[in-house]
């Protein structure tokens, strides 16, 4: 062991895992027991003031409540499960939605029928279909002279 | 420290329906209420918040009295479950930040006291820096390593103590007591 204690040892002792070496060492050096003392005199003043600041804060008379209901605190867990419950039924709409596309019918032949006959209808009209009321003055004029 | 008589026959397992009803277990409550508060409030620097845990605690106790198996003592039993209450709390406190009003308590009330001999004023400005200093940097510490800080520095458990409490190896504290001492000691710098 070298001549004083090293940080390492003053944790140790601090955390109270003392080895027997460094026990040793403490009973003989009165400048490590006295740097020791230094180190810990904070945390044993911290640890004394929370004690006694909970004594003077502690509610006194105040009793369990039996009935009462655990506070129930929103967990990290509680609300990530519930995201990814939320995620999940949001894939599985859009999936069930996109796969009854897929396999929509095609359309009736009929319908196919009544559109191509529509086609048919526009291509062979003579007259294009906003002009069409002009044809009945057309029409009514020139029957008008061959009544003349 | 004595354990009350209930607490022993909890531990020796006497079946007799122990502290069955509410009014034996109000012996326990009496007993480890101080220690569960403070605990609570030196981890959560909130009264409300450490009274609201420390009920839960004695709740949840007593509902799981049943499933108590003399395995450890009764105070690491209601540590455990103080350790897990805070934890949960913690979570929760931090997902719901902006409902954070409250200021941590305030150094006023602190008071500062010294381990030995009653400090001079001027002695007791610095002391009470110090500790709050320390509380502050305990308070920033990630939640294992204030957990340990705390049980070792403010509850003055030992490190076997420590690792029944939280479930930990024996090792696994010795390094988180470590990294939290070099912690703290980094943040509050010349106060120590």
């Amino acid at each position: 062991m070298s001549e004083h204690l090293s940080a390492h040892q003053f944790d140790e002792c601090l955390a109270g895992d003392t080895s027997l070496d460094t026990n040793r060492h403490l009973s003989r050096c009165a400048v490590c027991q006295a740097e020791l003392e230094r180190q810990r005199e904070p945390f044993l003043n911290f640890g004394h003031s929370l004690r006694a600041l909970s004594d003077q804060q502690l509610p006194a008379g105040a009793r369990i409540l039996w009935d009462a209901r655990p506070a129930r605190h929103w967990t990290p867990f509680s609300r990530l499960s519930l995201a990814l419950v939320a995620v999940a039924l949001c894939l599985l709409l859009a999936f069930s939605l996109s796969w009854s596309r897929k396999i929509q019918p095609a359309a009736p032949s009929t319908s196919d029928a009544a559109l191509l006959s529509q086609i048919d209808a526009e291509v062979s009209r003579s007259v294009p279909g906003p002009m069409e009321p002009l044809t009945e003055f057309v029409s009514s004029d020139s029957s008008h002279r061959e009544a003349q | 420290m004595m354990e009350p008589a209930v607490a022993s026959r909890l531990i020796m397992g006497v079946e007799e329906k122990v502290a069955d009803s509410a009014g034996d277990f109000e012996e326990l409550v009496t007993f480890y209420r101080p220690r569960i508060f403070r605990f609570a409030l030196a981890s959560l620097r909130d009264r409300d918040a450490a009274e609201t845990i420390t009920q839960d605690c004695f709740l949840n106790a007593y509902r799981a009295r049943d499933r108590f198996r003399s395995e450890c003592s009764v105070q690491t039993w209601l540590m455990q479950i103080a350790v897990n209450l805070i934890r949960d709390y913690s979570r929760s406190r931090r997902l719901q930040f902006w409902k954070r009003t409250r200021d941590a308590q305030p150094i006023e009330e602190l008071g500062a006291k010294a381990a030995g001999c009653e400090p001079s004023a001027e002695k007791r400005v610095l002391l009470t820096e110090q500790v709050q200093a320390i509380w502050n940097a305990a308070a920033a510490l990630p939640d294992k390593q204030r957990t340990v800080f705390l049980l070792r520095f403010v509850e003055d458990m030992d490190l076997l103590e420590i690792a029944a409490v939280t479930g930990m190896k024996e090792g696994t504290v010795k390094t988180h007591l470590f990294r939290s001492l070099r912690t703290v000691r980094e943040r509050i710098g010349a106060r120590i």
